[in-house]
């Protein structure tokens, strides 16, 4: 029975067929097309059910580029307009980059309280990757900094952290449910400063996903993550160009479903 | 046999073949390596690939039903634009530059020949791509393994690979 109002022949927004769709049609047709950063914004604007339905994608991952000017290091735009209109729990995915010469170290120094104000906003993270992190910087009030991110990361990513293995371990071990951990390092990784035997991590990590190396020369970090978390569970890993080679396979051998090598990397000698 | 790993930043990793010993993992189910393997039959590495991969093979027990899955990445593909381009992410690609490049991804196909003689496995070809360019790739692999068909053939010494396509999240549009 109609109640009042516009009556039914006469055409309104709330008329429209793609309005009408239930919530879980329009879900698949949004995830048709996840990728398509165009469409997903055309769909936003449809209607505020289409705009539930496509804002998750289109803000799933950010990727924030730190860069430097006159000396003096710049957080990028799209972090503050984000923040501001609240989107940033929407992220899934967090990309801290540094794509600059020379590097700049993510320290505490860079954190003020304006900065860290959007970063505590970060509350659905799965994946987190940073660049040229100084974890020595952040210790011994680390959880200040990256205390919100722990429950909901899954995968995290470290490109050349600056710290001894006992604080790369101790940052770890933030992550308690942590299943994925991929590094990418240069030769003088965890040899910068003395390892302090107190720091215990906080908890022990799951870590039975995806270990994935890349250039990598810490070959005594792994070995003192299986001392401090009692042992290596990885199903999952992506070895290329990395020390200590026979170690790390024969940590895993109980667990290990899948690896990808590469043997072209190697040059006989 | 002694390997050199050169690292991208000039350092490098050493190793042996032995470390590669794959013997106590009977857990294991897939061998992933990348199409490169077969950039390395161009460049003359086509002995170090496989006698890699042959000792690797030869160490996993028997008893493991093994997949080896060739990883074919965005980038292995010239048809499509590098990641941050502009949309669409497709080059336009004319009907010999696309052939030729067909030509490329069947180059691992012998190595693997080799390799199915030190042990049987089943072999997949995967698209591990962006969904945004799923199509193109898979569709470019499918016929890959139509040509390496029609002039090798696949039988029970090489059986027909299948294609997948395995996801991943990588490839956004610049803001």
């Amino acid at each position: 029975m109609w109640s009042g109002g516009a009556s039914p022949e006469t055409p309104t927004a709330s008329s429209s067929p793609a309005t009408r769709l239930p919530q879980e049609i329009v879900r698949i047709i949004i995830a048709y097309i996840t990728y398509d950063t165009h469409s997903l914004r055309a769909c936003t604007l449809t209607c505020y059910s289409w705009y539930i339905a496509a804002v998750p994608h289109l803000h799933y991952s950010l990727e924030i580029e730190t860069h430097s000017l006159d000396g003096m290091v710049w957080w990028p735009n799209p972090l503050w307009y984000m923040y501001r209109l609240g989107l940033l729990p929407l992220v899934r995915e967090l990309q801290v980059v540094d794509n600059g010469y020379p590097h700049i170290w993510l320290s505490k120094g860079l954190f003020n309280r304006n900065v860290l104000r959007p970063f505590l906003t970060f509350t659905n993270l799965r994946e987190l990757e940073i660049d040229f992190l100084d974890i020595s910087s952040f210790l011994p009030g680390i959880r200040r900094y990256f205390g919100h991110f722990p429950p909901t990361v899954r995968s995290l990513t470290l490109r050349e952290p600056r710290g001894s293995y006992r604080e790369i371990i101790y940052f770890i071990g933030l992550f308690q449910h942590l299943q994925d951990l991929t590094f990418t390092c240069g030769a003088k990784f965890g040899e910068e400063r003395a390892d302090d035997p107190t720091l215990t991590p906080p908890f022990i990590p799951p870590l039975r996903g995806w270990l994935r190396l890349f250039y990598f020369t810490g070959a005594g970090l792994l070995k003192d993550m299986i001392d401090l978390f009692g042992g290596m569970r990885f199903r999952y890993m992506h070895l290329r160009n990395v020390d200590g080679m026979r170690f790390l396979l024969g940590a895993c051998a109980k667990s290990l479903e899948v690896v990808v090598l590469y043997p072209t990397d190697s040059r006989g000698e | 046999m002694r390997y050199t790993r050169v690292l991208a930043n000039g350092f490098a990793a050493r190793s042996s073949l032995r470390d590669f010993d794959l013997s106590q993992h009977k857990m294991l189910r897939v061998l992933q390596i990348p199409s490169c393997i077969g950039c390395a039959t161009n460049n003359g590495q086509s002995d170090t690939a496989s006698t890699f991969l042959k000792y690797v093979l030869s160490t996993i027990p028997p008893s493991v039903f093994l997949r080896i899955i060739v990883l074919y990445w965005d980038h292995d593909f010239s048809g499509i634009k590098p990641r941050g381009s502009d949309w669409p992410p497709f080059r336009e690609l004319s009907e010999v530059a696309r052939a030729k490049e067909a030509s490329q991804h069947r180059l691992p196909f012998k190595v693997l020949r080799k390799l199915y003689k030190v042990r049987e496995f089943r072999l997949a070809l995967s698209a591990t791509v962006s969904g945004c360019v799923a199509e193109y790739a898979t569709r470019m692999l499918e016929e890959v393994v139509a040509e390496e068909k029609l002039e090798n053939g696949f039988d029970d010494h090489f059986p027909e690979p299948v294609v997948i396509y395995d996801p991943h999240r990588t490839w956004r549009p610049a803001r």
